[in-house]
């Protein structure tokens, strides 16, 4: 059964024309400020002055699946785990998606007042900093990950996380609660 | 010397006066643009204090003190901005060599000016200085915030005001939302005005049923002498008693008479008023609510705001004046020590209620929330049940409503418990006085300074007072949900409208001249969706819009509608900017046929005659047999009389396509747009329809999109987009000699054309 599903997956890899990115093909390098990427496909080298990376599953799998584009919005290939690169290119792109991806993680809710549809919230995050900042139609801008996790989107578009909603200190967890 | 206010949370200095300290020569006239950001180029978790200033020559970059690039602005191509996730990258391409090279990353705090400042470049780089003195001269009758770029923050509180608030909503208190509320009971004031005074004498026949009571007590029935009574004074204490009770009973009716027409007039104005901004709200941010959300607000929210003026708000003025009567009598009679005893519990009761409120709010609003998801997965799974039905998935979806069904018991059941369950208590301890007034007068009854007439008098007063604080312990709950209520839908009322018509918009008979005059326009997320787009049709043109998916069709379409308006350059129907005309006249005017139709609940001739409610039976035959629909319709047992829409018969995809056809040739507009019309139709079925609209488009404007090439062969100008920008014009001659995009995407087809015929 195993093998059956494990030639489906090859079939449809191959079918979908994807590249696996890993050390042998692939060269991560800063350029000009940004990642540029030499690519050997069917051995010919391809040279990217810029790509982009996105994680597949940003909320369960944070290194690994992450698809490299091009500039034009087409995908140069696939890295299935940061760790199929040396430490060094790894350490490179997770400082890449590190900085495309932005999210203080809230340790602590001081407090949120509700005023007129809008809701004002001051947290503090893991580096310590207390953060102000406010978020239109709350229902709709917490957005739940998995059973325990959570987003808040503000009204500029900047996201926080909560990691365990559950592990907020009780008073935290009675200013969210109200929202989940 | 006069120093300036500082507002609260405005602390430090400007962003120009850090600009100042890093570069002292600095003159605020010389500053094209000045941009804060806040995170390290390659340590997003560290925090910086990062300005860019753009003057004239340079672009300047400083990180925490410190100038890191300094880029000459004659050698940029052009300003990027790239959105991640949470940030935004802000780099510049070199005209030399097409390089680009990275200036800051932000968060999206600054992410707003970031893009527009790019924008405001990329301009003053494509149209030279002249487009930005002209800019200068339009902001500088703006404020100055804007004229700097900065986001306005409230004068007050210092907080920064969301886009699309006038009013910061931190600052706004409750008695604004009463006052709000004030402004749509204002037309109704007379009634409103009618119903207190019926409210006090209801009060005040209230009071003189216990006075009567008390006479025939004292002077009848325990006098000491009863052969002294006279029976005709005893019957007209009954009748007065009687009279009071049918007084009673009368006004009270006259009273709910004038209620219920003042507030059920005020809710329907309340409706209405939400209907109509909603209505009037952009694509953009009705798009941002769910129909569910919407919904709930029309329906739920006001009949909350409803039963509450209705029902509650009377008793609450009843019962007020009730209570301040009561207390009147008390003090009159000597009583205050009485009244004092009677009311002791109260504070008490009201110091437990802070806590228990408090607890109570998180609940409710919890059971909403739960409400509201419910509904949303009802919804959910109802409106995509063939997709469930087709995967077999009928028995998850059930888990998935019934998870969320049982959730939003179990908060209702937590938080119905905990209000029967302490309320019992709280109206016990509220009662309390009883016992204390029966020690009281009991006390005052042996001691002679009191009949027993004058205790059924105040034992009935005394039960009345508690009968208004009884109420005004159950009054929060329902004041919460009133206000809960009536700010979600003062938020919508109150939502700026984007697109909105100008003071003196005007009607116009739209002749069909289109002018596009350089016009650019990017969503709110970033990145310019169209870049100088500079377009002139004519009327009765066909145009064609060709070009890769995601490519600007379909924006260019809905700024040609109107749906948004234009950052930069303009749209001139007749030479009329279209922010003049009104959008009532412009939409009238105008037809679309979308690929995605929406046919209402109705018959399929009401759906028809939608945009022309007066067409005729003949009218709209014809065109249905111009839109190849009219063959289908009569061979469906109820012809035109055909129910469709949510609970109708159910129509296939190109029928009704061709249904939508219909209607928009019915409307018979001046201006015809096409967006991907035909795409779901066969290529037989097609042609018969292009033919028809070519033959009704020679004296209109059409514009149409489609993938597929052979769609617009009837077109007299092709308009080939890419990149946002009009790359190719010409008839489809033209354009394939001229071997460009439209030629490669000619070819394509061609080449699929062929697989397919081969396949076949």
């Amino acid at each position: 059964m195993d093998n059956i599903e494990n030639k489906n997956e090859i079939m449809l890899e191959d079918a979908a024309k994807i590249t696996k990115l890993d050390k042998d093909n692939a060269t991560f390098e800063m350029k000009n400020g940004f990642l540029s990427l030499t690519v050997k496909v069917n051995g010919e080298e391809q040279v990217y002055d810029r790509v982009f990376l996105h994680r597949a599953f940003p909320h369960e799998l944070l290194w690994e699946y992450i698809s490299v584009t091009g500039p034009e919005n087409n995908e140069v290939g696939l890295i299935y785990n940061i760790d199929d690169f040396s430490s060094d290119a790894a350490e490179l792109l997770k400082t890449e998606i590190n900085r495309k991806y932005y999210s203080p993680v809230i340790s602590e809710i001081y407090s949120v007042k509700e005023r007129y549809g809008f809701s004002y919230w001051k947290v503090r995050v893991d580096d310590g900093r207390t953060l102000n900042f406010t978020m239109q139609d709350t229902f709709g801008k917490i957005i739940r990950i998995g059973e325990d996790s959570a987003i808040l989107v503000d009204v500029d578009g900047n996201r926080y996380t909560i990691k365990s909603i559950l592990e907020l200190d009780k008073k935290s967890y009675r200013r969210i609660e109200l929202y989940l | 010397m006069i120093r300036r206010k500082k507002r609260k949370g405005q602390d430090g200095p400007s962003l120009f006066e850090k600009a100042k300290k890093l570069c002292p020569q600095l003159e605020k006239e010389s500053v094209v643009a000045l941009l804060g950001y806040d995170l390290h180029p390659t340590r997003p978790a560290q925090k910086v204090e990062g300005i860019v200033i753009i003057d004239r020559e340079y672009i300047t970059v400083f990180l925490d003190g410190e100038e890191t690039n300094k880029i000459r602005l004659e050698k940029i191509a052009a300003i990027k901005t790239d959105n991640g996730v949470g940030t935004l990258f802000v780099s510049y391409e070199l005209k030399s060599d097409n390089s680009i090279h990275l200036l800051f990353v932000c968060s999206m705090m600054y992410a707003k000016h970031a893009i527009d400042t790019a924008k405001m470049i990329n301009r003053i780089i494509e149209h030279g200085w002249e487009y930005y003195e002209k800019l200068k001269a339009v902001r500088a009758k703006s404020s100055e915030a804007e004229t700097l770029g900065n986001r306005k923050v409230c004068e007050k509180c210092g907080k920064p005001l969301p886009r699309g608030c006038s009013k910061c909503p931190h600052c706004t208190s409750k008695l604004e939302t009463i006052k709000r509320l004030w402004g749509v009971v204002k037309p109704y004031k007379w009634f409103v005005f009618i119903s207190m005074i019926l409210f006090a004498v209801v009060s005040e026949l209230n009071l003189i049923i216990p006075e009567i009571n008390k006479i025939i007590t004292d002077e009848y029935i325990t006098s000491a002498s009863p052969e002294t009574l006279n029976a005709t004074s005893y019957i007209w204490l009954i009748l007065l008693m009687l009279l009071s009770q049918v007084a009673l009973r009368a006004v009270g009716v006259l009273r709910s008479h004038a209620l219920i027409h003042a507030s059920n007039d005020m809710i329907i104005d309340m409706r209405n008023m939400l209907f109509e901004k909603i209505q009037r709200l952009s694509i953009e941010k009705i798009s941002k609510k769910t129909a569910g959300a919407l919904m709930r607000r029309i329906v739920n929210d006001i009949a909350t705001i409803h039963s509450f003026l209705i029902n509650t708000l009377p008793s609450l003025i009843e019962q007020t004046i009730l209570f301040i009567a009561i207390g009147i009598v008390f003090i009159a009679n000597d009583l205050s020590l009485l009244l004092l005893l009677l009311l002791i519990p109260v504070p008490l009761v009201m110091f437990g209620f802070s806590f228990f409120f408090k607890k109570i709010n998180a609940l409710f609003h919890k059971c909403w929330g739960a409400g509201a998801k419910t509904n949303s997965v009802l919804h959910d799974i109802f409106s995509g049940i063939r997709v469930v039905k087709s995967f077999g998935m009928e028995h998850r979806e059930t888990e998935r409503f019934e998870k969320s069904a049982a959730k939003e018991r179990d908060l209702q059941i937590k938080s119905d418990t905990l209000w029967y369950t302490i309320m019992p208590f709280m109206q016990f301890f509220m009662c309390f006085g009883e016992f204390i007034m029966l020690f009281y007068v009991g006390n005052a009854i042996l001691g002679g300074d009191m009949t027993i007439g004058d205790m059924s008098k105040f034992s009935i007063y005394a039960s009345m007072i508690y009968g208004p604080l009884r109420m005004f312990s159950h009054m929060p709950r329902q004041i919460i949900n009133f206000l809960t209520s009536t700010n979600k839908v003062f938020e919508i009322i109150d939502e700026q409208v984007d697109v909105d018509d100008a003071d003196d918009a005007k009607d116009i008979q739209i002749k069909g001249n289109i002018d596009i005059n350089h016009v650019s326009f990017g969503y709110d997320s970033g990145a310019e969706v169209l870049t100088n787009i500079d377009l002139h049709i004519k009327p009765g043109e066909f145009i064609g819009l060709v070009g890769k998916s995601g490519v600007g069709k379909s924006t260019l379409i809905n700024l040609i509608m109107r749906m948004y308006d234009v950052e930069d350059g303009s749209i001139c129907i007749d030479g009329v900017d279209i922010r003049d005309i009104s959008q009532s006249s412009l939409r009238s005017q105008m037809g679309v046929v979308l690929q995605e139709t929406f046919l209402f609940s109705g018959t399929i001739y009401q759906n028809i005659a939608y945009a022309k409610p007066d067409a005729t039976r003949e009218e709209i035959i014809a065109v249905s047999k111009l839109a190849g629909c009219h063959s289908f319709i009569i061979r469906l047992p109820d012809g035109y009389d055909t129910k469709v829409g949510e609970r109708g018969h159910s129509l296939s995809g190109g029928e009704r396509q061709r249904i939508a056809i219909a209607r928009a040739l019915l409307h018979d507009p001046r201006i015809l747009i096409l967006d991907e019309a035909t795409a779901s139709l066969d290529t037989e079925t097609e042609k018969q329809i292009q033919d028809a609209l070519q033959h009704l488009s020679a004296n209109r404007t059409t514009i149409a999109i489609a993938h597929r090439l052979s769609t617009l062969r009837n077109a007299t100008r092709l308009v080939v987009l890419d990149k946002g920008r009009v790359a190719e014009v010409g008839t489809h001659d033209e354009l394939m000699e001229k071997k460009g995009i439209y030629y490669g995407l000619v070819m394509a087809q061609r080449e699929m054309s062929k697989m397919e015929s081969a396949d076949e």
